[in-house]
């Protein structure tokens, strides 16, 4: 079982070095991003406007968006594009006559195409921070931090993508989902933390949130990697956010089933 | 006996939507949708026997592909049972998708970015196959189809034909027991169709394979399967010998030659004349009034030649095609 997942990595890695170019644009690109977070930051620190409102210096904030990117770029997929193309053209038809998950296989081949990223992204991270020595901002942090942060990172990858899965499931249903897609994507995006903390969207918002899936994608890792968090405060987040993976799991697994019947197989 | 595949009473039944043309129209779908029914497979009934190669024939939207999407596990039947070696293909087990083969022509399951041997090594580990066999089924399959010097190229630099043959060659690695052959042929030369016929032939004989094979290649069909369904409108209109498809024919193509030129006209009553040159003619005579031409023929004209052409299964076919079409209006 294991092997065949190793295997499909392997491709996926394979695959990836065709594409070299893209790659080296796709980092470019994650650059720009973090480069004009890091700009926006300093001249609103610098102009004092935030004042009392975030609890981040202005060093934490760097912390986080480096972070935040990083994290962005180990944990994303893209079977909210892939599923429903490859429902509409039909393509699936390849994956249902044959011993192997869909969803499963899916996964670790866009691990196997992004590993290269993935790894690039976690030196750069781990350079910048030790580099800058922006570490002694954040205090402490404890080996139990690290575990907890791994734990769940490996968690909000998995929630990611039943959430990304989720969407490309209606595509049985729906065959025109690309508009809305978009649109999911950036509110996921937006509402996980991904480009500023979620702190800022105000107290209101915060309460709401923390009964959603959303704040265990990148807010809750980023917040035990900083040493925002007890350490029981991390503990049972990362609890909270397994359940939701146990949830969506099986949800994602009851979709699927009932998806597959209205599959219509076309293109052919 | 050994029924291996039964098909009971199969429906399928689409929905769609009727798109209404204009912006208007536009409009109104935007609201409310009329819903309609396509009936692709009506009341199809048919059983196959261990190592049986069976031919599937009709025309476009006959229902040929959806139906063998159900036999393989792919689409779910609005209602009807299907067996397969025991198997339910619907409930989709591992142990039932390491049995069958689907090879289809307009689809593709090669990675596109590499080499195909890529992508028979992932099918090996996926099928579970031990290193060895896969090894020999792999130098059988690369032999016959006379693909090794393009195992290890980017399978987007290929033609369309090498493709075609690698797509085989992924289909039926794991050595199914049940194969789906559904326009295997497209896009393959003359030569590559006859070696995929022939290696067909080899591992029916060989290991007693069950064969299912749709084709608008009438050649395929009559080389490979001694028995033949054709389907039309997604119901069931013919099961029994590829041969007896002719039987239905009611013509025949004569050819004569004369020893002069001569006159016509005592013939013409009896069908459609071609006339190939100036003594030379070819003749489509109902089969029911042969007997009755062909005196007339001997007796009032001097005959140098004459033979009847061998029928043309994809000439009878079309006629059933066209007849079914007559009937339904």
């Amino acid at each position: 079982m294991a092997r065949k997942y190793l295997f499909i990595i392997k491709m996926g890695i394979k695959e990836s070095v065709q594409y070299r170019m893209d790659f080296i644009w796709g980092i470019l690109g994650g650059m720009i991003k973090i480069l004009s977070l890091m700009l926006l930051w300093k001249t609103l620190y610098s102009s004092d406007m935030s004042n009392g409102k975030l609890h981040f210096t202005y060093e934490e904030i760097l912390i986080y968006t480096i972070l935040a990117r990083a994290l962005d770029v180990v944990i994303k997929n893209n079977i909210n594009i892939v599923l429903p193309e490859d429902v509409q053209m039909g393509k699936l038809t390849n994956f249902l006559i044959k011993p192997i998950d869909y969803l499963g296989f899916r996964l670790f081949e866009y691990i196997g195409t992004n590993l290269t990223s993935i790894l690039l992204m976690i030196g750069v991270a781990v350079f910048g921070i030790f580099q800058t020595k922006i570490y002694v901002h954040i205090g402490y942090i404890l080996i139990v931090h690290i575990l907890q942060f791994l734990i769940s990172l490996l968690n909000s990858l998995l929630l990611l993508f039943l959430l990304y899965s989720l969407f490309g499931i209606l595509s049985f249903w729906y065959t025109e989902v690309s508009a809305l897609n978009r649109a999911y994507q950036v509110f996921l995006q937006v509402f996980c933390g991904g480009y500023v903390p979620l702190e800022i969207y105000g107290d209101t918002f915060n309460r709401i949130i923390k009964f959603t899936p959303f704040i265990y994608i990148v807010d809750l890792p980023l917040r035990i990697i900083m040493n925002r968090c007890s350490i029981r405060d991390g503990m049972i987040g990362v609890l909270v956010q397994f359940s939701w993976v146990i949830l969506l799991f099986f949800l994602v697994k009851y979709m699927w089933k009932k998806g597959v019947e209205k599959f219509e197989s076309v293109g052919t | 006996m050994n029924q291996d595949i039964v098909v009971e009473q199969l429906y399928k039944n689409y929905e769609y939507f009727e798109g209404a043309s204009g912006f208007r129209g536009l409009a109104r779908n935007f609201i409310k949708r009329d819903i309609k029914i396509k009936n692709a497979v009506k009341n199809l009934s048919f059983t196959m026997n261990k190592g049986e190669m069976v031919g599937f024939i009709g025309k476009n939207g006959s229902g040929k592909t959806t139906t063998m999407k159900m036999l393989t596990g792919i689409l779910t039947p609005t209602s009807g049972r299907i067996l397969i070696g025991g198997n339910i293909p619907i409930k989709r087990s591992d142990d039932f998708k390491k049995k069958i083969g689907l090879v289809m022509g307009q689809k593709s399951q090669l990675w596109w970015d590499l080499p195909a041997k890529e992508s028979f090594d992932l099918n090996r580990i996926i099928y579970e196959i031990n290193k060895d066999e896969y090894q020999k089924n792999l130098n059988k399959l690369v032999e016959i189809l006379g693909v090794k010097s393009v195992l290890n190229i980017p399978v987007r630099k290929l033609s369309l034909g090498e493709r075609m043959k690698l797509e085989l060659i992924a289909s039926l690695i794991h050595g199914p027991e049940y194969i789906f052959l559904d326009e295997p042929t497209i896009g393959l030369d003359v030569c590559a169709q006859f070696d995929l016929r022939e290696f067909i032939k080899e591992m029916n004989k060989e290991r007693n394979i069950t064969v299912l094979i749709t084709s608008h290649n009438m050649k395929d069909i009559e080389d490979l399967c001694k028995r033949s369904i054709i389907l039309s409108n997604g119901e069931l209109v013919f099961d029994g010998d590829t041969s007896n498809i002719l039987d239905i024919y009611p013509y025949q193509q004569v050819n004569i030659q004369f020893e002069e030129i001569t006159d016509l006209a005592l013939l013409m009553c009896y069908g459609e004349i071609k006339i190939k040159s100036n003594t030379e003619i070819n003749i489509k005579i109902e089969k029911n009034k042969f007997s009755n031409f062909l005196s007339i023929l001997l007796n009032n004209h001097k005959v140098n030649n004459f033979y009847l052409e061998p029928l043309d299964i994809e000439a009878c076919v079309r006629y059933y095609y066209f007849k079914d079409q007559d009937e339904h209006g």
